[in-house]
């Protein structure tokens, strides 16, 4: 079990989907170990769903999901006896779904992934952009008809999973930078250029279904 | 000496490719007072920036918005079914909490 060398998070809330902020973790930990009934009755119908709903955002597959969830309380259970407090109860089980998630995505390849260096900025040597940010139509009226929403779904679809998943952990999840880091066993940093590779990609993608219209 | 001096009073002057890159700093609030009183006047100057940095902020919300996150409490999580006690987290399939339960270890 790798969980008893992971760094420890400190005052750091894991995001909002898996987080249960009225659970009391160490002494909900101390009953499941003991095999109480009624602590695993709690800790599956806190985490259960939300879980479920991040493995879901990441694999894109109910049925991947499903299992991703299943294999995650599995390997929880498993290792339940070497958990140590260290972390946070949800930060562990995040990482523990994630790593589920990440196996399924490997095995089950999606369509073929845009090349990312296609979709970064390029500069002229004096440092100006050599394509100029094109104008999009109105933002609020995209975003008020939630087609921005639907658009950023689909081309998100089109990223590698390896930035694909930041995005989501990030700024769907709301896991900080450092959590990130801690699910991938990668620095801040290295976490920070891979976020905004990927939100920069993903403004690359949008751009052609965003472009305003030009006025005759 | 007074070289040096007048080097570090020198106002910096941001290209778009060093905007580019200290955005996701600039919009996180990480970046120093100096550089990002640099940002600001980059971006007043340049239309092409200040088009590019609402793109980059408008993708970081509708990431948000179009996954449906939903904050708040789970509770009475109802297998296959949709509880709205459970503010909007979108129901497991089918079987799914009694398979997790399944996998309790023997007491």
């Amino acid at each position: 079990m790798t969980h008893g060398t992971e760094p420890t998070p400190v005052g750091k809330q894991l995001g909002t989907p898996i987080v249960q902020p009225d659970v009391d973790e160490a002494e909900l930990v101390a009953r499941l170990k003991a095999r109480d009934e009624r602590a695993f009755e709690e800790f599956e119908r806190t985490y259960a769903a939300r879980v479920f709903a991040m493995a879901k955002r990441i694999c894109g597959d109910e049925h991947d999901a499903a299992d991703a969830t299943q294999e995650a309380f599995a390997g929880a259970y498993r290792t339940l006896a070497g958990f140590d407090g260290r972390s946070k109860l949800s930060t562990w089980l995040t990482r523990i779904v994630i790593n589920k998630c990440l196996v399924k995505l490997r095995t089950r390849r999606r369509r073929p992934a845009v090349s990312l260096d296609e979709l970064l900025p390029t500069f002229e040597a004096d440092g100006h952009a050599t394509v100029p940010a094109p104008h999009w139509r109105r933002l609020e009226e995209e975003e008020a008809s939630g087609r921005l929403a639907e658009l950023v779904r689909e081309q998100l679809e089109r990223l590698p999973d390896h930035y694909r998943v930041v995005l989501i952990l990030r700024d769907v999840q709301g896991l900080s930078t450092e959590e990130v880091a801690h699910v991938f066993d990668e620095t801040p940093n290295a976490v920070k250029i891979r976020l905004h590779r990927a939100r920069q990609a993903l403004k690359a993608l949008l751009d052609p279904h965003m472009r305003q219209e030009k006025m005759s | 000496m007074s070289d040096q001096k007048d080097e570090a009073h020198q106002p910096i002057d941001l290209t778009c490719r060093d905007a580019y890159a200290f955005l996701q700093a600039y919009i996180e609030g990480e970046l120093q007072a100096a550089l990002r009183a640099a940002f600001d006047q980059h971006l007043a100057e340049c239309s092409s920036c200040r088009r590019y940095v609402a793109q980059y902020e408008a993708v970081i919300a509708a990431m948000r918005s179009s996954h449906g996150v939903v904050d708040g409490v789970v509770d009475g999580v109802v297998d296959g079914g949709v509880d709205s006690a459970a503010g909007g987290v979108p129901a497991m399939p089918q079987g799914l909490l009694s398979a997790i339960r399944s996998l309790r270890p023997v007491a």
